[in-house]
């Protein structure tokens, strides 16, 4: 039997990445499990448990999102290295805070800066775990030179937007107030616009643009 | 991550994929880089080519 689809616009929500090289250039990876967001095509989820159909109600699995960017945030402790708004697609579990999605893709992406001393060398102890899962090192900016120069090469490879960010939005405020407001703002516009930014509207280009724009104000770029 | 209670779920279908088809608008495409030229005859001559390599 054939579902009728809910929705023909994708879902769009809040995530971070690690960046790993597995020899194609700076690859997204999940920060929780050992999954590599490849450029240029879907990513799928695999339910490790063997649910079919992926994401299944009771389960955990799925790609995850969230609607707002505070929750995101909490995960940059791990080292995450990139935030961004993901479209999600195909069988999608709305939760209160969230979606856990079958299908993704990057829409617009954020390049975060080094973290400082003592946090980093626990970090590193985390990518070190995580590398040997993934069979590929976990990688942060300094890596690949500077955050600008990541973002440049994360860009050419997915094709998405892709902005330095000066710092990841404070969790405690980030969904409180006008940093909320303009994260929503984005989140909504990197979804409804999806159709026009990919055949080529510059009017939709642009209207993103000025989204992303608002956000790294607010969060002090 | 804790994203809540699942509420309901929903099938999507974009009409138009997420996933891009071409580079990002406003950027100039990614060329291939330039094939060497094919020598003339006497250019040709006056190269030790790759026999000493």
């Amino acid at each position: 039997m054939t579902l009728a689809p809910d929705l023909a616009a994708p879902i769009a929500g809040w995530r971070v990445w690690n960046v790993t090289d597995r020899g194609r250039g700076p690859e997204l990876v999940s920060p929780v499990r050992p999954v590599a967001w490849p450029h240029r095509v879907p990513t799928t989820a695999v339910c490790a448990g063997g649910c079919r159909p992926c994401p299944a109600p009771e389960c955990r699995c799925g790609l995850y999102a969230t609607a707002g960017v505070g929750l995101a945030a909490l995960s940059h402790h791990t080292g995450a290295t990139v935030l961004g708004c993901a479209a999600l697609w195909g069988r999608v579990v709305e939760h209160t805070d969230g979606w856990r999605g079958e299908h993704g893709y990057p829409l617009v992406l954020f390049v975060l800066p080094v973290v400082p001393g003592a946090v980093e060398l626990r970090i590193r102890r985390l990518r070190r775990r995580r590398s040997a899962a993934l069979g590929a090192d976990e990688l942060g900016p300094r890596d690949f030179g500077s955050t600008e120069t990541l973002s440049r090469e994360l860009a050419r490879l997915y094709a998405v937007p892709v902005h330095p960010a000066a710092a990841m939005p404070d969790a405690r405020f980030a969904d409180r107030g006008r940093l909320a407001g303009r994260a929503d703002a984005l989140r909504a516009e990197a979804a409804a616009g999806v159709a026009g930014r990919r055949s080529g509207d510059p009017l939709a280009v642009d209207r993103l643009a000025r989204r992303v724009q608002d956000l790294l104000d607010a969060i002090g770029r | 991550m804790n994203i809540g209670e699942a509420v309901r779920t929903l099938i999507v279908e974009p009409i138009v994929s997420p996933v891009p088809d071409t580079d990002l608008p406003g950027r100039p495409a990614e060329l291939a880089p330039p094939t060497p030229r094919p020598m003339t005859g006497s250019e040709a001559a006056t190269t030790a080519g790759d026999r000493d390599a």
